[in-house]
């Protein structure tokens, strides 16, 4: 927990479509004006933002909805909004979709400064691409790919696994092809049915079922595993890299530091107060227009919430929880308090030492809600 | 004294009993037509809700006949199986009783008892045909069933709308003429019988009384006979229909008697009450101590609510001498109470008022009877929780109590009916056609097996028309077993149960296959285990959780995952653990869902 250097997460809320499963807060882009109209919105909240941002943000992230829609001269007054209220960070990631990746858009990221990609692949098999309701095929992700990795030495690729009619041999190939392109870094994230989603509506309705749990487990040990051998470490639950190449801005989240998120919905973390914008546009647009912080919710959380939500971020992480790191955050011994859980864990095969703390296992992993629930 | 008649109403539930009833205190001015709602409503919540009066009040009425004053008491029973020895008691205390059948319905199983019992005690029975004015009425039909099944003739059957008051008058009129009244020498000892008990906050515990011989006053010395303990009158008095004092109580009547007693075992059913300076060498004949039958334990669902459950007890047993609790502590579920009732019906009230009037949540844990075991030492013991049972080597012999079981029901049903019983390890005794339309069929069956659902499946294989009652008859040696369950090799001794040796597999394996589907998954595999002993007969498991992971969790997630994580919390509170394993409630009564005979 690094306090003052902030992370700085700004969220595009556009999609060309909505995805199947998707329970992040877009909308489907009706005209291309709202897009300028929205960096018009971000540019009053920075300014509400100004004294926090200066020198001190570390990574800025520009997340979705799809980032890539921003045409270039969209992307070149987002960059000089930037320019306006900090100094460019070390790690600048912008998240892509492989339908609206131009070359001209790319050229653009790299002379804003960004220096990260993540693209949302999901899947190299046409069919479950549909299925996902996906506006692109596996070949504009190749197409894709080729561009990016003509100006970017760190590209991300997102995947989706247990998905029904998805089995083995299809993940297994998406995962090959995958690494063939050589990405830095990728993150696997299994499929949940997320309330008010058209998955959802088709899974009351019977129409899909969910996948077997241990179809699942496999999909992911498989992966992990494929992964490690061909040299990606995973360093968090769903996420894996090469040696160095972890994302910073997300590290963060698992190591408690401050951020903060511009733009519907996001939310930030500043001196113990979690706070979370509105996810409506219009209540967002309203307030900024009325010069107010487009706060929808925030809570002070207890020493008690924090001490918990520390030790469930960190044990996300391969690193695991560090005990003198603990210590410097809450002046108290974890120990003290959670040594006969840690134990009972341990013992049953989901916990281990490390040389500076404990992590969980791969077993522990799969069932870490369980584990967490027993933290907090 | 020739001028008293004491009477009760035997009918089954529904028959018109209340309404009656209330038609003789009307006509007999003894309470006005307004009052008479109140009246009505005045019964606990629970009784209308479940369409049963568990105790009414006696009651006075002044009758003039021929210029005549005739004090008629009418004493009520309760109207359930479960009480039938309080029932036993009030016929007890009377020469008379009104047997009242519907005459759309006709006889059911335990007016039929009933009724067998006033006329075993010696009382004039006067058959009464009540809801004539219905079109459904079968006066002809039940007559006949009056007359077969308990001979007498129809000439002496009244017939009545009790609701339009129609041959109401005739009932008054039969109740003076056919009902002998009272004998007994005022002069003698006092010899008074307790027919029922009620806890009254300002004059303490009361007895209702009949008086056989002898009187009694305010300041006279009495004796309990059973016990020998003496009291001070406080406070004589009648049925007005409100408590009336008055001087003296003299034989042949029915009324009150005051001690400034706190304790209402003091004054138990069936007893009788003399006078300590010359008192009557033997006791109004029948008196026994109301044994529970069915046993239960009920267990906060909090553990810190163990205090208020104990108060809550001990102010209901104010009013319930036959309710009775010992402290238990159960590995699994802590502190608690092993409660004892007459019957089922007992039980549910119990548990109801207890959640109901105190505000408690309760575990109730599988109920049983009690169990007579011979040990080889030749020693006998009761044990009233099947997890008392001691080792097998020590066991002589097993004994459980039985019952004989009277089912009515049309003849359509018999089929259905004998196959409930049969499973039930009954043993048929007899089958009589009453008419056309009824069959009375006879069981002697273990207790065990009735206390689960067997009123339930008997009233739904015979869509409801069969009605049933029972007695006890006494103890029978009995091949039981004990099944523990055991999870992760840990007895819980809140599920063990017993349970017939050739019924112990298939029920092993039921409750195992239950508790499978009720436990959730955990991070390890839980093994479930039936044992007799040491010999496990049924296995299953419940295999560990393998994944319970959220995928993302980045910036907003963290709080709305943190909320989801303390509701899952919440949840796992509401478990009880069991060394590691966490439990949820329903499995404590898991048996009782798999009774179910579906094959
Ligand atoms: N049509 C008709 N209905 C009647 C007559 N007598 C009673 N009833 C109705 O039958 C129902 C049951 O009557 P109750 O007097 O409550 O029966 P009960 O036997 O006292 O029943 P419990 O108090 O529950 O034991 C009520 O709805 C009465 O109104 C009658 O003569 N004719
Ligand atoms: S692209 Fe991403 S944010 Fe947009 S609809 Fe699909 S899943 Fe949702």
């Amino acid at each position: 927990m690094k306090k003052g250097k902030k992370r700085l997460y700004i969220h595009i809320p556009f999609c060309i479509k909505r995805c199947n499963y998707c329970g992040f807060v877009s909308s489907v882009l009706k005209d291309k004006r709202e897009l300028s109209n929205y960096i018009d919105y971000l540019s009053l909240e920075f300014e509400l933002y100004k004294d926090r941002l200066k020198d001190n943000i570390i990574t800025i992230y520009i997340g979705g909805g799809t980032p890539s829609l921003f045409e270039p001269y969209e992307i070149y007054t987002l960059g000089e909004l930037l320019f306006k209220y900090l100094s460019l960070p070390g790690e600048f990631t912008i998240e892509a979709n492989p339908e609206s990746i131009t070359r001209d858009k790319v050229l653009a990221w790299r002379d804003i400064g960004v220096n990260r990609v993540s693209l949302g692949v999901q899947s190299f098999d046409d069919e479950v691409l549909s299925f996902l309701g996906r506006p692109h095929t596996a070949g504009d992700a190749v197409d894709a790919i080729s561009i990016l990795k003509d100006y970017f030495d760190n590209i991300s690729f997102d995947f989706i696994y247990g998905i029904p009619n998805q089995d083995m041999s299809i993940w297994h190939k998406t995962l090959k092809r995958a690494i063939a392109f050589g990405p830095q870094h990728l993150s696997l994230y299994a499929l949940s049915i997320e309330n008010g989603t058209t998955f959802c509506k088709w899974y009351k309705r019977g129409k899909i079922h969910m996948m077997d749990e241990d179809l699942v487990v496999d999909m992911y040990e498989f992966g992990v595993h494929f992964l490690k051998e061909n040299g990606y470490k995973r360093y968090e639950i769903s996420n894996f890299s090469f040696p160095g190449k972890e994302s910073i801005h997300n590290m963060g989240y698992w190591t408690y530091d401050e951020y903060l998120g511009l733009g519907v919905s996001a939310s930030s973390f500043v001196e113990g107060i979690r706070y979370i914008n509105y996810s409506s546009m219009t209540d967002y647009f309203k307030s900024l227009k009325n010069g107010a912080y487009p706060i929808a919710y925030s809570e002070k959380l207890s020493k008690e919430k924090m001490m918990g939500e520390y030790i469930i971020l960190r044990l996300r992480t391969n690193r695991g929880l560090l005990i003198d790191e603990f210590i410097d955050i809450f002046g108290i011994d974890p120990l003290s308090i959670y040594k006969d859980k840690f134990a009972y864990f341990i013992d049953l095969g989901f916990m281990e030492h490390t040389e500076y703390g404990y992590r969980l296992t791969d077993k522990g992993i799969l069932v870490s809600n369980q584990i967490f629930v027993e933290i907090i | 004294m020739k001028h008293i008649r004491n009477f009760s109403i035997i009918a089954h539930i529904d028959h018109g009993k209340s309404t009656l009833a209330d038609r003789l205190l009307e006509i007999t001015n003894t309470i006005p037509k307004r009052k008479l709602v109140d009246q009505v409503l005045d019964r606990m919540e629970l009784e209308r809700e479940k369409g049963i009066t568990i105790k009414a009040k006696p009651v006075r009425m002044i009758y003039n006949k021929n210029g005549i004053d005739y004090e008629l008491n009418l004493i009520d029973t309760p109207g359930h199986v479960d009480f039938s020895y309080e029932v036993s008691r009030a016929l007890s205390a009377c020469e008379g009783a009104l047997l009242l059948v519907d005459a759309t319905q006709g006889i059911e199983a335990q007016t039929m008892a009933n009724a067998h019992l006033a006329m075993e005690l010696g009382l004039t029975i006067i058959p009464i045909i009540n809801k004539i004015d219905l079109p459904s009425a079968d006066i002809e039909l039940v007559s006949e069933e009056i007359e077969n099944t308990f001979l007498i003739p129809k000439e002496e059957i009244i017939l009545t709308s009790a609701k339009e008051g129609v041959g109401v008058q005739e009932v008054l009129d039969a109740i003076v003429e056919r009902i002998p009244p009272p004998k007994g020498d005022p002069n003698s000892p006092l010899a008074a019988l307790i027919f029922d008990a009620v806890y009254d906050s300002y004059l303490g515990v009361l007895a209702y009384l009949r008086i056989f011989d002898g009187k009694v006053k305010a300041g006279d010395k009495i004796k309990v006979f059973s016990t020998g303990r003496e009291f001070e009158v406080t406070e004589v008095g009648i049925f007005a229909p409100d408590y009336k004092k008055i001087d003296m109580l003299e034989a042949g009547e029915v009324g009150y008697l005051a001690a400034s007693i706190k304790d209402i075992g003091e004054f138990l059913v069936g007893d009788t009450i003399t006078l300590s300076k010359n008192p009557v060498s033997k006791p109004v004949p029948g008196f026994k101590k109301a044994q529970p039958m069915v046993f239960c334990g009920f267990y906060p669902l909090e553990g810190g609510d163990y205090e208020e459950l104990r108060d809550a007890l001990s102010k209901l047993r104010l009013e319930d001498a036959s309710l009775i609790y010992s402290q238990e502590v159960s590995e699994a579920l802590g502190f608690g109470f092993r409660v004892g009732f007459l019957g089922l019906l007992h039980m549910e009230i119990t548990q109801e008022r207890l959640e109901r009037e105190f505000g408690l949540r309760l575990i109730k844990t599988m109920p049983n009877v009690v169990y007579e075991i011979v040990l080889v030492s030749g020693e006998v013991v009761h044990i009233e929780n099947p997890s008392e049972l001691p080792s097998p080597e020590k066991i002589e012999e097993i004994r459980e109590p039985y019952i004989k079981a009277s089912i009515i029901t049309p003849p359509d049903f018999i089929g259905p009916l004998m196959e409930l019983a049969n499973d039930r390890r009954g043993k048929f005794i007899n089958m009589e056609y009453l008419d056309a339309v009824k069959v009375l069929i006879e069981y002697e069956l273990p207790l065990n097996e009735i206390i689960i659902d067997f009123y339930d499946k008997l009233k739904s294989r015979s869509r409801g028309y069969a009605s049933f009652d029972y007695e006890y008859i006494g103890y029978r040696p009995s091949k039981l077993v004990k099944i523990d369950i055991l999870l992760n090799g840990m007895p819980v001794d809140a599920l063990s149960f017993m349970v017939h040796k050739d019924k112990a597999y298939m029920w092993g394996r039921r409750i195992i296959e239950k508790l499978r589907k009720v436990i959730p998954r955990q991070l390890f595999d839980v093994s479930i285990q039936a044992a007799i002993g040491k010999r496990v007969i049924a296995r299953e498991t419940v295999k560990a959780l393998r994944k319970d992971v959220t995928a993302k969790c980045y910036g907003g997630d963290i709080t709305r995952k943190r909320k989801l994580l303390e509701k899952q919390k919440e949840g796992k509170k509401k478990m009880k653990k069991i060394g590691r394993v966490e439990i949820p409630q329903e499995a404590f009564l898991a048996v009782l869902d798999i009774s179910d005979e579906k094959r």
